[in-house]
């Protein structure tokens, strides 16, 4: 074809008919004249034909847009010729003839030292301004060339979102993704910069836009809406951000602005009208109260904005002298309180036990000796919060009595009607379609296995206490299938699916910490920001929180980061900024929980029943119909924040309920009432969510350690498993060989093997067996026995005094491990009843004596010159 | 919670599995070559004029208000955000919401009394043969971008604005035939949805045929949608990004943007060598509507810059 059409060049050009072409630059016109008047035919590089005609005085027009050979054919009546031009790019800044003062030029200028092309969405704003006589101004940003300002109006200058934005034809084509200086434009574009206040800011609605028309020739019309008089924007801030009553609230209305001047504030209250930027209020009562606020400018132009507030009940908080005996009523029971002459603090607490409603709960403090004991004539079960353990409760003469001391305690009575039994008829046929679903490499999914289908499948089959290791099908489990896996889904995963694997081993008592050679948890707390903040968004910074906090990491800055992300409907968004959604809501109170972070809790319960559709299911967002995983989210978060989700309901329909009516025959759970969609994750979700189990299900014993044969190692313990424990170092006795110990402290163990007013226990491990030196360090007001379970019962450790220092006394006791022990606080009372904490002393079996070391204070370094000094005396026993 | 993050690709996912574009030949229009006597799940498309017509998809209602049947739509899901106009109406309360997506309300969508829905494969069969018992129901599953051409003359036949829709595909081929008609860059190109975990479009995707109509080579040879590895990535070696995002430029941060010119890991890759990444709106590229064009000069654009 190319051939044939070089050819009839060399064939033709003897005709009289002629062709004349002005112009050669790619975006540029190109005039094409004919001696003749004449129909033409135009291929760029031999593609598609395009048609035209031109004539002496009217000549073609056309504007090539690539690169390459232009081939024009014209036929006249008598004659045919034909051209071929080659288009090149043209940067040079030359002003063609045809260039008016409104045309837009091609070619390039130069803006913040690069080189933009005339003929993009800057360039028509440069010319425009050059017509105009107008000033307009850019930054350098990491996105590439930024307008600041235009005809004076800057970036901020209505509001810190405020700033320029342009649209080319609006609203055909969508919002430009790329800087104003790369946007090409062509003849018939409209070029539109306007002044954007807020994210839904439109040009319509934006009070300075200018509008820059592109003719066929790049002539430029420009129309201007400059509005003259712009309304003021009201908005403020007030502090605390959830008063109590009679707590003086500072209402500050800085953050309102306007392009000139704000001349007046009004602030309506409670129906009464204030005046002032700032001003100072206190409210009487308890409740919700809106505050509006409206603000005028000098052109008398007004805008107003409404904001809730909470006002909370002022804490309980109560002194009492007591000479004697003084009974005082709490409202759920009487305290009857016992003292020579004491001072006794009693406050109001609030606290969120999962499976109990709180009847209530309080502090007591006293600067004396006191005996104190809660009396109620209905059945109440008091939990020791400080202390993570159950109070003992007698009957005495039709009533209820609790011994309670110093610290902080929870009135309450268990929810009858939830969770559901693991071995309930719908949970046990939900975990045979699980099993279903297993395939024979050991893992999960519906066609295949697929490695986060299986970490979910372990979280259901550990929340209905079963082993997953136990879970074979062609005599491998879901851990061998991940063991498998692991390698090579390691280098994909994302912060979630490292998150959710973590949480699946740990539920499956496997160390993350170590799983085939991988520290996963090492690999997520690389992901930890310096803000808190876990990979980049809210749902990785929960998921990472969840994770993070059941390896017995520090998540305290994380959590700090999620609620700085909270939204003021109380919701949270998968992305900081976004709107609340169900689902992230719903997963983030159960990562506050963690941190017991009841007023952020609270505000997000608060979101959460927004959620609940008529039939008592949960939505994910907006308008959508209930769903299973919306249903399981909000279940598992009512239980981590003590609600009893049998209680959260919509016009009489509860939300569990709606969950139930969701399992098919078969076993499995729909999406929806009647979408099947997922079944296996619906289905894992609820088993997880019926049973009353939420995120973390469990926590990785708290320390696991290898000691490498070096005999009389010592091991001090990280700062997380001292504050839990009191372990302050261990150190190995006479072990030639690589010793694991694990601590665990466990909040319950067996009926047989409970021991009255134990505060905690602790279950060490070792493989193989070892002896060891435990150095406790307790509070130094408090008196603390340990003891060893041994041979069926609890049998006291004799405690080895070694050093004080300001805070704490330092204990060591021996002893062979594994074993179970138990720490309980020692009272004087009833250390002279001696009774009350059935333990027997014994003399440990082998108790070498250990030189008592005097510690005076914290000085850096000192536990390695401890340990040293330990080190040496234990060799010397040994010898 | 991820599973809005997978929203974004259940979109791309439940609308295009498996199909087979490669090498679609470019013909010139003929309408004539689309079949429209049954909709995607084989139900008869009939003619109509109707009052009321409730939408389930985003790309439903861009159809329906591009081909001028906007003022009818009484329903749309919550995720329907185009034309700027259907928000208006929504807020003024003259469409109501319905639900989402894959969540559709049913009975909110009877409530509204009306007398066409137009559904899409992925609120599910279940919903939409639930719905069919009340209400004339037609769904669609467009794959490729001709699917995409034929959803509109459907839409617009049951809705009686079929020559409107014939005028828009017209203006659809011939756009998408200019940009056929350029050049092409043969540049390798990475789509990259989203960054945690890294999710990037392969073949068979709407993306992957708007890349290759816009004279590009999606280095990714896999089908459908993958988590990659950073290495992966690396090795591909694209010269051009795209990045999918919410909104434009004007000050908003993509935080898949900036992940990919902060990581110092893909420093040596040649689209971040050279500036060459750019951000799309993910409305226009994952939605079987008539943006898809957009979308298509857009990359067209990149690839040329």
């Amino acid at each position: 074809m190319r051939a044939i059409l070089i050819l009839l060049i060399l064939i033709f050009p003897a005709f009289a008919l002629s062709i004349q072409v002005n112009g050669n630059c790619v975006n540029d016109e190109l005039y094409i004249y004919t001696d003749e008047p004449s129909f033409l035919i135009l291929r760029m590089n031999y593609g598609y034909p395009i048609y035209a005609n031109a004539s002496p005085q009217q000549p073609a027009i056309f504007v090539p847009r690539i690169t390459g050979d232009l081939l024009v054919t014209a036929i006249s009546d008598s004659a045919e010729a034909i051209k071929v031009i080659k288009i090149k790019e043209c940067v040079s800044t030359r002003h063609p003839s045809y260039e008016g003062r409104k045309t837009l030029p091609s070619g390039t200028f130069e803006e913040q030292g690069r080189k933009v092309n005339w003929r993009t969405a800057l360039g028509a704003l440069k010319k425009a301004c050059e017509i105009l006589g107008d000033t307009y101004s850019t930054k350098l940003t990491d996105w590439g060339i930024f307008v600041d300002c235009i005809r004076r109006i800057c970036t901020g200058n209505l509001g810190k979102m405020s700033g320029w934005m342009y649209w080319v034809n609006y609203p055909e084509k969508p919002l430009p993704g790329v800087p104003a200086s790369e946007y090409p434009i062509h003849p018939g574009d409209e070029v539109i910069w306007y002044f954007s206040r807020s994210m839904d800011e439109k040009p319509e609605t934006s009070p300075y836009v200018l509008r820059i028309k592109i003719g066929p020739n790049y002539e430029i019309q420009i129309k201007l809406k400059w509005e003259s008089k712009i309304p003021p924007k009201a908005d403020f801030d007030f502090i605390p951000e959830n008063p109590i009553v009679g707590e003086e609230v500072v209402f500050d209305a800085s953050k309102s602005y306007d392009d000139r001047r704000i001349v007046q504030y009004i602030w309506e209250i409670e129906g009464k009208t204030f005046e002032g930027k700032v001003f100072r209020y206190r409210f009487e009562n308890e409740g919700n109260y809106e505050i509006k606020l409206t603000v005028l400018d000098d052109e008398e132009l007004s805008d107003s904005i409404k904001k809730t507030l909470f006002v909370r009940k002022p804490e309980m908080s109560n002194r009492f002298l007591i000479h004697g005996e003084r009974l005082i009523d709490l409202g759920f029971g009487s305290l009857r309180i016992k003292a020579e002459k004491a001072e006794i603090s009693i406050k109001k607490e609030s606290c969120k036990i999962p499976f109990y409603y709180v009847k209530g709960c309080f502090s007591l403090k006293s600067n004396e000796s006191f005996s104190a004991f809660l009396e109620s004539e209905e059945e109440l079960k008091v939990l020791d919060i400080s202390n993570d353990r159950w109070i003992g409760v007698n009957r005495e003469n039709e009533k209820y009595i609790a011994r309670l001391f110093h610290g902080k305690f929870a009135v309450l009575t268990p929810w009858e009607d939830f969770p559901m039994k693991k071995d309930d008829e719908r949970i046990r046929k939900a975990l045979e379609y699980l099993r279903t679903l297993q395939k024979d490499d050991g893992g999960f999914g519906e066609k295949e296995s697929l490695f986060s289908a299986t970490s979910w499948a372990m979280m259901a089959i550990a929340s209905a206490e079963e082993n997953p290791e136990e879970w074979k099908r062609s005599g491998k489990s879901p851990i061998d299938y991940m063991r498998e896996k692991i390698g090579e889904e390691v280098k994909r995963m994302g912060t979630t699916d490292l998150a959710r694997t973590i949480l699946a081993l740990i539920y499956s008592n496997i160390d993350p910490r170590n799983f085939e050679g991988y520290d996963l948890v090492k690999m997520l707390k690389e992901r930890v920001k310096d803000d808190g903040r876990i990979g980049d968004y809210v749902y990785t910074t929960i998921w990472g929180i969840l994770a993070l906090k059941a390896a017995g990491e520090d998540v305290s800055k994380s959590i700090e980061w999620l609620k700085s992300v909270q939204n003021p409907d109380g919701g949270f968004p998968w992305i900081a900024g976004e709107k609340s959604d169900c689902d992230d809501t719903s997963a983030a109170i159960q990562a506050l929980m963690l941190a017991k972070e009841y007023e952020a809790v609270d505000r997000a319960i608060e979101y959460l029943k927004t959620c609940q559709n008529p039939d008592g299911g949960m939505k994910y967002f907006g308008e959508s119909a209930s769903n299973a995983a919306s249903d399981s989210w909000a279940i598992q978060a009512l239980v981590s924040a003590g609600e009893n989700p049998m209680k959260f309901k919509k016009d009489l329909n509860c939300i569990v309920d709606h969950l139930i009516s969701l399992q098919a025959d078969e076993g499995y759970f729909k999406y929806t009432s009647h979408e099947v969609s997922n079944p296996g994750y619906m289905t894992v979700s609820a088993i997880m969510a019926l049973l009353g189990k939420y995120h973390p299900m469990k926590t990785l014993p708290i320390y696991k350690m290898k000691l490498e044969g070096v005999e009389n190692t010592t091991i001090k313990m990280p700062t997380q498993i001292f504050l839990e424990t009191y372990i302050d170092e261990i150190t190995m006795v006479m072990e030639k060989r690589g010793v694991l110990i694990e601590v665990e402290k466990l909040r319950n163990v067996e009926e047989y093997m409970r021991l009255k007013n134990a505060s905690f226990y602790l279950r060490i491990d070792s493989v193989p067996e070892a002896a060891i030196y435990i150095t406790f360090a307790f509070p130094k007001q408090r008196e603390f026995i340990i003891a060893k379970f041994e041979d069926g019962k609890w049998m006291e450790l004799k405690k080895d005094f070694v050093n004080q220092d300001d805070v704490y006394r330092y204990h060591t006791v021996f002893s062979r491990i594994p074993g179970y022990f138990a720490v309980s606080e020692k009272f004087e009372e009833e250390h002279k009843k001696e009774d009350k904490i059935a333990v027997e002393t014994k003399t440990p079996e082998k108790t070498p004596e250990v030189q008592k070391i005097e510690k005076t204070k914290q000085i850096p370094g000192f536990e390695l010159v401890l340990g040293i000094i330990v080190f040496l005396v234990l060799t010397r026993i040994r010898k | 919670m991820i599973r809005r993050a997978i929203f974004l690709l259940a979109f791309l996912l439940i609308y295009c599995v498996q199909i087979d574009h490669s090498n679609r030949d470019f013909q010139p229009i003929s309408l004539k070559t689309f079949n429209l006597s049954y909709d995607d799940t084989g139900y008869e498309i009939i003619p109509g004029n109707p009052k009321r017509i409730v939408s389930l998809a985003p790309s439903n209602t861009e159809i329906l208000f591009a081909i001028g049947a906007g003022d009818r739509v009484v329903g749309v899901t919550d995720y329907c955000n185009h034309p700027p106009e259907v928000l208006e109406r929504v807020a003024r309360g003259e469409i109501k919401k319905i639900g989402g997506y894959s969540t559709v309300n049913v009975e909110r969508v009877i409530a509204l009394k009306p007398d066409l829905v137009i559904a899409s494969y992925g609120n599910g069969l279940g919903t939409i043969e639930l719905l069919r018992k009340y209400v004339y129901v037609i769904a669609l599953d467009p794959k490729d971008v001709g699917g995409i051409e034929r959803s509109i003359l459907a839409i617009g036949k049951a809705v009686g604005n079929y020559e409107n829709a014939e005028k828009l595909v017209f203006e659809m081929e011939k756009r998408i035939s200019e940009i056929k008609a350029k050049e092409k860059s043969y540049k390798r190109v990475a789509h990259i949805i989203w960054n945690d975990p890294i999710w990037v479009s392969g073949k068979e995707t709407f993306i992957d045929e708007a890349i290759s109509i816009a004279g590009g080579i999606n280095v990714f040879n896999f089908t459908g949608w993958r988590i990659v590895s950073v290495e992966d990535l690396i090795k591909a070696n694209p010269e051009v990004i795209i990045v999918s995002s919410g909104g434009g430029m004007g000050g908003e941060r993509n935080v898949v943007y900036e992940w990919i010119i902060s990581d110092k890991r893909l420093k040596g890759i040649e689209a971040v060598k050279n500036g060459k990444i750019f951000v799309i709106d993910a409305d226009i590229i994952s939605r079987p509507g008539p943006r898809i064009v957009d979308a298509i000069e857009l990359i067209n654009l990149f690839l040329n810059s």
